[in-house]
């Protein structure tokens, strides 16, 4: 099986062009099966959620392809938000207070580092353990409470508008557009590729792979605290118990695109796609005025089809490699 | 326990008890004398059949969860297959079948789940994480489509079932006794059959497994299928916990059960793990729950120290394996 | 040594694409002997033992056991009639412990044969084990309870060795059973080949290293770009002569060496 750059490009271009080809189907689907689905109303509140996903499935990416796995997102978001929220209430500026939030990530994106890359701890575990322990001390800080915001930068991350456009929106793009040039042009790109694909080999060329992995935790993390911010914009206050099993989303999103769970290969523009797929379904269902279960069916079986036909032709190329 | 001397590395080897287990056993029974020693409600039956009651449904969950880790495999879905069967039972029973068809039917409904979940981990080949995720999603949202469609469960009043759930025996509640039952039986399967022995094989080396001639595909989806009915039959105690089938149930106790058996000293990436291991660990949880309760600590941080305990349990095991690592070179 | 073999192989080939693997090759083995399966990397050897011990189908070839044609599709074939392979990568778990390994896919159970959940025989199994292990000569330090990745590199190929020898009835294949072994374990394992040889098995040794082969082998069969070159008693045959049997060396064919001859300062001039 060859596995030349080249071919890896090839294969992960099949992929997105799939979800490319799957996106429109829908969005077609949908468009002639729900009224109101095209419609301003519904693609600027679907816009706004995907954003905060769409930003956290970006660097999820950047994490994946290097060989780990962060679960923690969710928990982070969220109590990176609620510390932005607790800090303007106690009078913080504005700056400080998302200071405060980006803070919180990173320290969060710290200790994942000391667990997976420090005490080798597999990611998987190490980062549902943080995930709890963060969403349990959010949750214990405002006994469960949530805590409005009336501060209007931060509001505007969530429901401004710009030429039309929801302002998440432009960060998700901006966030995308980040993690593909870090892919495209820099080293560390290219080292989050060797330390994902094989890890003693990257190691015996030189590359300093504790540094690479924590590098792409700390990304992670600190893009979760920011995705939190655009959480609370959105809702409108820090709520603790929101964004319950967002990882779980913003993991299919990244599996959706083409990036594997085994690191060293992917596609940053597969997960956009499947930020795109996942938002298109939602809303779409939402317009359907489905009832709420069957966005679950629906990620459930999408996801599905996803792996099977993607392992199917694995299984294909390898039989013909 | 028998001491072996090993000969030429001149090291003792422990059989029966791993090493692990003493260090959590001793870390459950500091727990306990510290919460007793903290408040005077630990120590009383009244608090222990509640915390009998409180850990069996994780527990019956765990045992089967053990199973399919050892071979390998995961299975984050089980707590989606229990509300599911809790809506086979629940629609059982409203339909008028007698008690033993309506549990029955909720555990077929259950082992299907396992072998739908086999079909993709084993037979697709799809990863297990991602995998079983999905199915989390897709059982959830039958079991809510199932129940209605909004989060409103429906009461069930039937004897048996509640019997079971609140029911005790000789002062020690019936879901202790199903958990342990259950725990025995996939214990006793483990230690002293032939199919304990290829769960293990096949977790450790599937292809040398395959190539000795054992049937990895029959193994693994099997232990697929135990875990489901673990949470099928979780979830049918939990239709008389609840006094009905709420489609909402047990989200999010695959993460304590997980955390459970890493503590309890299995591996994530298979081949290792002990049944009892993972009894011990869903007590120790346990134990710490109730005492953060009894100790009227905020609810909150009973998540957080879940999580807690899980990093710290691991991070213990993780050092003492790099310590191991150097002495043995 | 007999002079029937108890497996052979006729006009074996097999092809993967336009790769020849295998073209047109007799390969025999008599029991008691130690035959050795030599040649480059490439020249076939691992696809002819594949294809006698059932990994692999020959897209066309004969294969007999104890002189009549035997019907080996499948490795289950292979091992029903005593036919054993020890791979490179010795295909143990190491999760368990020698016992286990000894009886992988085969323990011994109470009641049904066939039913899963028969109980295991734990204490016929470790007594054969340490039968297996003592005529073998082979001392390990716990043959239950103690999982085998805790042993040695040369231990664990003992075991791999010894499972082997034990169900191997009639032929025991070894691909390159001492590749990653030091000089001690190197040894032994060797050792052991003529002691299961002595047994009156057949075994066959792919290795490509020369000393080793020298040392066991009764016979040499020398394989090159899937052809079977030489067949012949590995009594006076030198190391030279097998090294120019696989590389398909020809003094009479050798430019470089008349080249060098007429310009002694330059290319190959000593």
């Amino acid at each position: 099986m060859s596995l030349s750059r080249f071919s890896l490009r090839r294969a992960a271009a099949k992929q997105e062009s799939g979800l490319l080809a799957a996106n429109i189907v829908l969005f077609g689907v949908m468009a002639f099966t729900a009224s109101g689905f095209v419609s301003t109303a519904n693609f600027r509140s679907t816009a706004a959620l995907a954003a905060y996903t769409g930003i956290m499935s970006a660097f999820a990416t950047l994490v994946l392809i290097s060989g780990g796995l962060d679960l923690s997102v969710g928990a982070v978001a969220v109590l990176a938000g609620q510390a932005c929220a607790l800090a303007l209430h106690a009078g913080w500026s504005t700056a400080a207070a998302i200071g405060a939030a980006l803070g919180v990530g990173a320290g969060v994106g710290t200790l994942n580092c000391i667990f997976v890359v420090g005490l080798g701890i597999n990611p998987l575990i190490a980062t549902i353990g943080t995930a709890f322990v963060f969403r349990g001390l959010g949750l214990a800080w405002t006994n469960g409470s949530s805590t409005i915001i009336d501060d209007q930068t931060v509001l505007n991350f969530g429901s401004a508008l710009w030429f039309g456009v929801p302002e998440g929106t432009y960060l998700m793009a901006a966030a995308f557009l980040l993690v593909w040039l870090i892919f495209r042009f820099t080293r560390l790109g290219s080292n989050l590729y060797a330390v994902g694909s094989n890890p003693t080999a990257a190691r015996r060329a030189g590359l300093r792979v504790w540094r690479i992995q924590s590098t792409a935790y700390l990304l992670s993390a600190v893009s979760a605290a920011f995705a939190g911010l655009l959480l609370i914009g959105f809702q409108g206050a820090s709520i603790p118990y929101a964004a319950a099993g967002i990882e779980l989303t913003v993991l299919s999103a990244v599996v959706l695109g083409g990036t594997g769970l085994q690191g060293g290969s992917g596609s940053v523009v597969g997960t956009l796609l499947g930020v795109i797929l996942l938002a298109v379904l939602a809303a779409g269902l939402l317009a359907l005025q489905a009832p709420a279960y069957w966005q679950l069916i629906a990620t459930g079986g999408v996801l599905i089809v996803a792996m099977t036909i993607d392992d199917v032709r694995r299984r294909r190329r390898e039989v013909r490699g | 326990m028998n001491h072996v001397l090993v000969r030429g590395r001149g090291r003792v080897v422990r059989r029966g008890l791993a090493y692990d287990q003493t260090g959590l056993m001793i870390a459950i029974v500091v727990m306990c004398l510290v919460i007793s020693w903290k408040t005077p409600y630990f120590f009383d039956t009244g608090n222990f059949s509640n915390l009998g009651v409180a850990i069996s449904y994780g527990g019956i969950m765990a045992a089967g969860f053990t199973l399919v880790m050892i071979c390998g495999g995961l299975d984050l879905s089980i707590s989606s297959v229990a509300a599911l069967s809790g809506q086979a039972l629940a629609f059982g029973l409203t339909h008028g079948w007698s008690t033993a068809v309506a549990i029955a039917f909720a555990l077929a409904i259950a082992a299907a789940c396992g072998a739908f979940n086999a079909l993709l981990m084993v037979g697709i080949g799809i990863n297990a994480i991602v995998g079983t995720i999905a199915t989390q999603f897709l059982f959830r949202g039958l079991a809510y489509a199932w129940g209605g469609g909004g989060a409103a469960s429906t009461a069930i009043a039937d004897a048996t079932v509640s019997n079971l759930a609140n029911g005790k025996w000789l002062g020690v509640p019936v879901p202790t006794y199903i958990m342990l039952s259950v725990f025995l039986a996939i214990g006793f399967t483990y230690r002293f059959t032939r199919f304990g022995s290829n769960v293990t094989s096949v977790g450790s080396n599937r292809v040398a497994a395959r190539r000795a001639g054992i049937r990895v595909g029959f193994t693994m989806g099997a232990a697929y299928v135990v875990c489901s009915l673990c949470a099928g039959l979780s979830g049918v105690l939990l239709v008389g916990l609840n006094g009905g089938s709420v489609p909402g149930a047990a989200i999010g106790i695959e993460l304590t059960v997980l955390a459970a058996l890493v503590i309890g000293g299995t591996s994530l990436s298979g081949g290792t793990g002990s049944v009892f291991g993972a009894l011990l660990g869903v007590f120790a949880l346990g134990v710490l729950a109730n005492g953060l309760n009894l100790l009227g600590v905020s609810p909150f941080l009973k998540v957080a120290s879940v999580g807690a305990a899980l990093l710290l349990a691991i991070s213990i095991d993780s050092i003492r394996q790099r310590r191991r690592a150097y002495r043995d070179e | 040594m007999s002079s029937e073999p108890i497996l052979e192989g006729r006009g074996l080939s097999k092809h993967y694409g336009p790769v020849v693997a295998l073209n047109n090759v007799d390969f025999a083995v008599y029991p008691g002997e130690v035959v050795a399966l030599v040649g480059d990397n490439g020249a076939g050897k691992s696809t002819l033992v594949k294809i006698l011990a059932g990994a692999v189908l020959p897209d066309s070839g004969t294969i007999f056991f104890s002189g009549e044609r035997a019907a080996i599709h499948n490795p289950h074939d292979a091992r029903a009639r005593g036919i054993e392979t020890v791979y490179q990568d010795l295909a143990l778990v190491s999760a368990r412990d020698t016992t286990a390994n000894m009886f992988l896919g085969r323990e011994l159970v109470y009641g049904g044969a066939l039913r899963p959940l028969a109980i295991e025989r734990r204490r016929a199994m470790v007594q054969f084990t340490e039968e297996r292990l003592a005529e073998l000569g082979i001392e390990l330090p716990d043959v239950k309870g103690l999982p085998i990745d805790r042993l040695s590199g040369g231990q664990r190929q003992a075991v791999a060795v010894a499972r082997a020898t034990a169900w191997a009835t009639k032929v025991l294949f070894m691909d390159e059973p001492t590749a990653a072994l030091g000089v001690q374990q190197t040894e032994a394992v060797l050792e052991l080949t003529r002691r299961v040889a002595a047994k009156g098995i057949g075994v066959v040794l792919i290795t490509h290293i020369m000393p080793h082969v020298m040392e066991v082998a009764d016979r040499l069969v020398v394989l090159r770009h899937g052809r079977k070159v030489a067949d012949l008693p590995s009594a006076g045959v030198t190391t030279d002569d097998l090294v120019r049997l696989i590389v398909g060396f020809d003094p009479a064919e050798d430019h470089l060496a008349e080249r060098a001859a007429s310009q002694p300062d330059k290319i190959g001039g000593a």
